[in-house]
């Protein structure tokens, strides 16, 4: 079939949209919420094709990046409801159907996220802690090299133990006094270095404290080994309602 | 190598990797996050594994390169 699809990017307002939707999107307004859309090409988004492109990492890179920019756009301008990467729909008219079939529950997620943004951080563990150094007592020579050696194994083995648990703790610590600052925060499954995943729905005008207190840790971090990064403000990626979920 | 040009690199070698990180942060929150509403047509749960899974690999790639 020829033609074009329509990929959505997310929702917004549709009684106040912003002005002027970003270059190649536009937007569809249907029962009070406006879609941030654009026609694509058939040939990339049928069920034939899509799986296909999907193993092509370069393309998938670069729909994700251009699916945030755009909403990162819109995020300047207005509340926005991002969604899931390559929701695509055959006509307007199917877009429209869908638009006013889940208005009521669109709009109630919009109202929740209203003046607020989602923020990440994440600690990272980049190399072994720095271990406090021990001097040698008078015990240690009068027992001979083999015992000093193995006490101090032993001393080096506890004191690992020790960071591992200061470490946890740090993590434990910061996301607890995050999720305190911020309206909703859920710790996601920590991914390669990392030891902690967290995202958090902020109020824009918290966004400061909220930095601040994310990024205060830092000097106690260096010496666990540890390296922090703050990212934000994103669109709330991880505060919307998961529909599959919900009807399962 | 001159101080000048020491930073230079430096400061080139921190946007690389802040711009790889947030690349990861992208394609987490893509595939990972967002409204999930039946459209047309849409990625199925075993597509997405699949893309996460190459994913994972690009980024194993990246640490590697990265000396991470």
């Amino acid at each position: 079939m020829s033609g074009g699809r329509w990929y959505v990017y997310g929702v917004v307002d549709g009684s106040s949209p912003p002005e002027i939707a970003p270059p190649s999107a536009r937007l569809v307004t249907q029962d009070g919420i406006a879609a941030v859309a654009r026609i694509v090409p058939a040939d990339d988004f049928d069920e034939q094709n899509l799986p296909e492109r999907l193993h092509d990492i370069d393309w998938v890179t670069a729909l994700a990046v251009e699916h945030s920019e755009v909403l990162d756009r819109m995020r300047e301008r207005t509340t926005v409801l991002p969604m899931r990467i390559c929701t695509v729909y055959r006509s307007e008219e199917r877009l429209r159907e869908m638009l006013s079939a889940e208005a009521p529950r669109l709009a109630q997620v919009l109202d929740h996220l209203r003046g607020r943004s989602e923020w990440g951080v994440k600690v990272f563990s980049v190399r072994a802690p720095t271990l406090p150094e021990r001097e040698a007592s008078g015990g240690e020579d009068q027992a001979g090299a083999g015992a000093a050696y193995l006490l101090a194994r032993r001393r080096e083995r506890d004191q690992v133990a020790q960071a591992d648990q200061l470490i946890d703790q740090a993590c434990d610590e910061l996301h607890e006094l995050l999720c305190a600052a911020a309206v909703e925060g859920r710790a996601n499954p920590p991914q390669r270095q990392e030891l902690l995943n967290g995202v958090y729905l902020v109020d824009d005008e918290h966004a400061d404290e909220f930095q601040r207190l994310a990024r205060e840790p830092g000097e106690r971090y260096a010496s666990l080994g540890l390296e922090l990064t703050v990212t934000g403000p994103w669109p709330a990626y991880n505060f919307v309602p998961d529909h599959a979920e919900a009807a399962t | 190598m001159t101080p000048t040009l020491a930073r230079g690199t430096e400061t080139a070698a921190v946007t690389t990797r802040n711009r790889q990180v947030t690349l990861v942060d992208v394609l987490d929150r893509l595939l990972g996050g967002g409204v999930v509403i039946q459209g047309d047509i849409m990625l199925a749960a075993a597509d997405v594994d699949l893309v996460a899974l190459d994913l994972r690999v690009l980024v194993a790639s990246i640490d590697k390169a990265a000396g991470r």
